[in-house]
């Protein structure tokens, strides 16, 4: 019996705080040095761990609002996903907590401060030999409200 | 032809053997039907006048053709029984053709128009009946504020232009809409609407990114998770490529 009242509790009181997580997802090869200027840093930061990935290309960048508790799938490329849940909303650091499922690897929970990117390079690679990368960023910042 | 009994010898059976046309038989039995029909035998020489092996003769021969004079005669004769008061000179009868063809010519015109209206009436009436069509009239409760407030626009489904309510069209702003995915695409395609990553994207860092739960998985190594950095300043992030 004490066991069901959570789960009671969530479904006639749903919870009203959404997360807004944003995926954005690229491409990056060593066939070429063209980067696009949004991903400067992010192609500095991942040439650190592989410098012969020279050319970063942003594919498609994803918003959705989803609420605390539950999950979503964004899609990447070639009928790849990424499975990402709100696990918690904004803590007392600040930090939103997720937890993402990228291709090719198992779940990874963490936190992160609001409107920062969190980079992941999957071990995904496209038909064309492009390591597939995904960043991570959830928000708002500000206190929690219901969206409409 | 053997089988007809000599009382029935036809002219036809006789114009066959005034030419010759019959065999010694019927040639016997149409002498022996002449024998004892002497009356006959004019109307024998009747048809060998017109034997064909007179055809020459036949063809020699002209029918005969009226003169001027005669033909005269037989136009005005025609033209008295047309024209009872006396015989038309010829401006006369050219006038009376126009005219007929005038008269004809209108009478084909006044049809057409009549087939015209009886078409068209019932189009060009049709408002009319419409505008006279009792016209319910819906009265607002007045709220004093009329005068305040301008009509809002309405789209009429019915008219042709869905744009005709609509002085300027109403344009959404960037905080009316959001992009939730958006392609690879050059800058300043969406006019309207904010691009989820307006600028570069800007990376955690270490202080913002706490890694609270890794399943294991083959990409980190044997001691733990994933190795977030690799030198002081590194900005955090899984890094799981597959060696080339």
């Amino acid at each position: 019996m004490l066991n069901i009242f959570p789960s009671l509790m969530l479904i006639l009181c749903p919870a009203e705080d959404s997360v807004r997580v944003t995926v954005v997802v690229v491409l990056a090869t060593s066939e070429n040095d063209v980067i696009d200027p949004k991903l400067a840093d992010l192609a500095k930061e991942v040439q650190k761990r592989d410098p012969k990935l020279t050319g970063f290309k942003l594919m498609t960048t994803e918003g959705k609002s989803i609420p605390v508790g539950e999950s979503h799938k964004f899609e990447l490329v070639e009928k790849q996903e990424l499975k990402v849940k709100v696990e918690k909303p904004k803590d007392g650091n600040g930090r939103i907590s997720l937890t993402i499922k990228p291709p090719g690897l198992e779940n990874i929970t963490y936190g992160c401060t609001c409107d920062k990117f969190f980079p992941v390079v999957t071990p995904h690679r496209t038909k064309a030999g492009e390591v597939l990368i995904v960043a991570v960023m959830a928000k708002p910042c500000a206190a929690a409200k219901k969206e409409n | 032809m053997n089988a007809l009994p000599p009382d029935e010898f036809s002219e036809e059976m006789l114009a066959a053997y005034a030419d010759g046309e019959l065999d010694a038989l019927d040639r016997t039995r149409v002498e022996q039907w002449l024998a004892d029909h002497p009356e006959m035998m004019d109307e024998l020489r009747v048809q060998r006048e017109l034997s064909a092996s007179n055809a020459a003769l036949w063809d020699a021969a002209e029918p005969p053709e009226p003169n001027a004079a005669t033909w005269a005669v037989v136009r005005q004769e025609i033209e008295a029984e047309l024209c009872p008061l006396g015989p038309a000179s010829g401006d006369q009868s050219r006038i009376h053709r126009v005219a007929g063809w005038l008269l004809g010519s209108l009478a084909i015109s006044g049809v057409a128009a009549a087939i015209g209206w009886v078409a068209f009436a019932s189009t060009l009436r049709q408002p009319a009946i419409e505008s006279h069509k009792p016209t319910e009239v819906v009265r607002r409760p007045e709220t004093g504020l009329e005068t305040a407030i301008a009509p809002a626009p309405r789209l009429i489904s019915d008219s042709p232009d869905l744009l005709a309510a609509f002085a300027v069209l109403p344009m959404s702003t960037d905080d009316d809409v959001i992009l939730d995915r958006v392609p690879r695409l050059c800058d300043g395609c969406l006019p309207i609407g904010r691009h989820p990553v307006p600028g570069m994207l800007e990376l955690a860092s270490v202080d913002d990114v706490y890694l609270e739960e890794v399943n294991p998985s083959p990409a980190w190594p044997t001691s733990g998770g994933p190795k977030m950095t690799t030198a002081p300043g590194d900005a955090p992030m899984i890094f799981a490529a597959k060696p080339r």
